[in-house]
């Protein structure tokens, strides 16, 4: 009976451990991104589908409502942001670790042809040593410009590509090529 | 004028004309072509004041007919507009002048941008359109005329492209920055754009043609005005960007957060 107990409850660590080894095996690429409205949201999925890749999203402790995001109106507060260059947004939501990925997509919407201030607060709170970075962003229309290079310099570690501009409603066979022509 | 001076100002002409159209085609260049063919048509444009810095000299001497008068103001404009143009662009350089960035507040400077590139193009158009006549001289009256009905349908059409893509937004500092649609095939957006282009030069010719009033001035009248209402027609049976058999390389996609303008406001309903 004592033997049989034994057993299985070798067998249940065994499971167990398993289970837990499961849980701890992450991909070793990242998509991290913000996204405002969705469209860029939308990407980011669709890329980490594609490459297989862990999904991190950038949270703002205070979240853009829609009249924050009213570009007609100077005074708002996506428009002020951007017009001021040191200032830092701050993050909410839960932090990550990004010590293991080899490869990090990171991306975000155009706002006033540049990265959205939030995305330099996260650059520069996080070690990218050792890892790719591929920056990405979605726009009405502007390129991704100097935004991947302005991340690049503030983050201050990792070996920055050049990263490009994704349509909104990319199609996955579309992002599948990006991702190889980046090898 | 002797053949190896003209050849040298066609070219001159024929390339600004050519840089234009692929200019206004930003989402089919890419950002960093975009930005050095504006490298590219602003040698263009100083090389053509150069070559015709005979008309600089003599802009005080002697007699103002209309045609002149016409000229020299559209001219005067086109220049101020292609400058400030230019002048904006580099302000916001990633990759041809990245230093010059920011120099001015990007923000203003962008829509400054946008606004007079757009004013640029209509200008150029009237401007090409005005020298049209000097250009078809050899041709018999009855081909011209045949020539300004057949161009008299596809400015029309111009018209309307250039209406429902949203243009008269950036005309009138409505356009904080620009919404392209990538997904379009960019032989199409140039297509367009030589169909806009073509109403402007229309007008511009037909124009030129009655201050010139050298045929009679009624026929060019009668001919800009169809061709304003096969435009205005066409925008008006059909509204819907989505249904519209042109879809638009300009197309000022619904603008979040309450940006209303003129054009998006009707297409919405």
């Amino acid at each position: 009976m004592k033997k049989a107990i034994a057993i299985m409850m070798a067998l249940c660590l065994l499971l167990g451990v398993g289970a837990l080894a499961e849980e701890t095996v992450r991909s070793d690429a990242l998509v991290i991104y913000f996204s405002a409205t969705g469209t860029t949201k939308g990407v980011a999925e669709k890329l980490a589908n594609v490459t297989g890749a862990d999904l991190y999203e950038i949270v703002p402790a205070e979240p853009y409502t829609d009249e924050d995001l009213n570009y007609s109106d100077r005074s708002t507060r996506a428009t002020r942001e951007q017009d001021d260059p040191q200032t830092r947004p701050e993050i909410g939501g839960e932090d990550i670790e990004l010590t293991g990925y080899a490869t990090v997509y990171i991306g975000y919407p155009i706002w006033w042809g540049e990265e959205p201030r939030i995305m330099c607060t996260f650059v520069e709170s996080h070690d990218f040593t050792g890892i790719t970075v591929i920056p990405f962003c979605t726009s009405g229309g502007s390129g991704i410009g100097r935004s991947g290079d302005d991340l690049a310099q503030l983050a201050g570690s990792g070996d920055w590509l050049k990263g490009a501009r994704l349509n909104g409603n990319v199609g996955e066979d579309e992002l599948r090529a990006w991702v190889d022509g980046l090898k | 004028m002797r053949t190896r001076q003209k050849n040298l100002r066609r070219t001159v002409d024929i390339g600004m004309t050519v840089l234009l159209l692929l200019q206004m085609a930003y989402q089919a260049t890419g950002e960093a072509a975009h930005e050095w063919l504006g490298m590219g048509m602003t040698a263009l444009v100083i090389i053509h004041q150069i070559i015709n810095r005979r008309w600089y000299a003599s802009t005080f001497k002697g007699r103002y007919t209309a045609y002149r008068a016409v000229s020299a103001c559209l001219n005067a404009m086109l220049i101020v507009s292609f400058a400030l143009t230019a002048l904006c662009g580099m302000a916001m350089s990633n990759y041809a002048v990245p230093f010059l960035y920011g120099v001015v507040r990007v923000s203003l400077v962008r829509m400054a941008h946008l606004s007079m590139s757009h004013w640029s193009f209509v200008l150029m158009g009237l401007h090409l359109g005005l020298h049209v006549p000097a250009m078809l001289q050899g041709l018999k009256e009855k081909v011209r005329r045949a020539l300004s009905a057949a161009c008299a349908a596809v400015a029309g059409v111009g018209l309307y492209l250039f209406l429902r893509n949203g243009m008269p937004d950036y005309l009138f500092f409505r356009v904080p920055f620009a919404f392209l649609d990538y997904e379009k095939a960019g032989a199409l957006v140039l297509l367009e754009n030589v169909a806009m282009l073509l109403f402007w030069a229309f007008m511009g010719w037909q124009a030129a043609v009655a201050l010139r009033g050298r045929e009679r001035r009624w026929v060019s009248v009668a001919l800009m005005i169809v061709a304003v209402i096969i435009g205005m027609a066409l925008n008006a049976a059909l509204p819907n960007r989505e249904e519209a058999p042109f879809s638009s390389g300009w197309s000022a996609a619904v603008p979040r957060a309450g940006m209303e303008t003129i054009y998006t406001q009707r297409s919405l309903s």
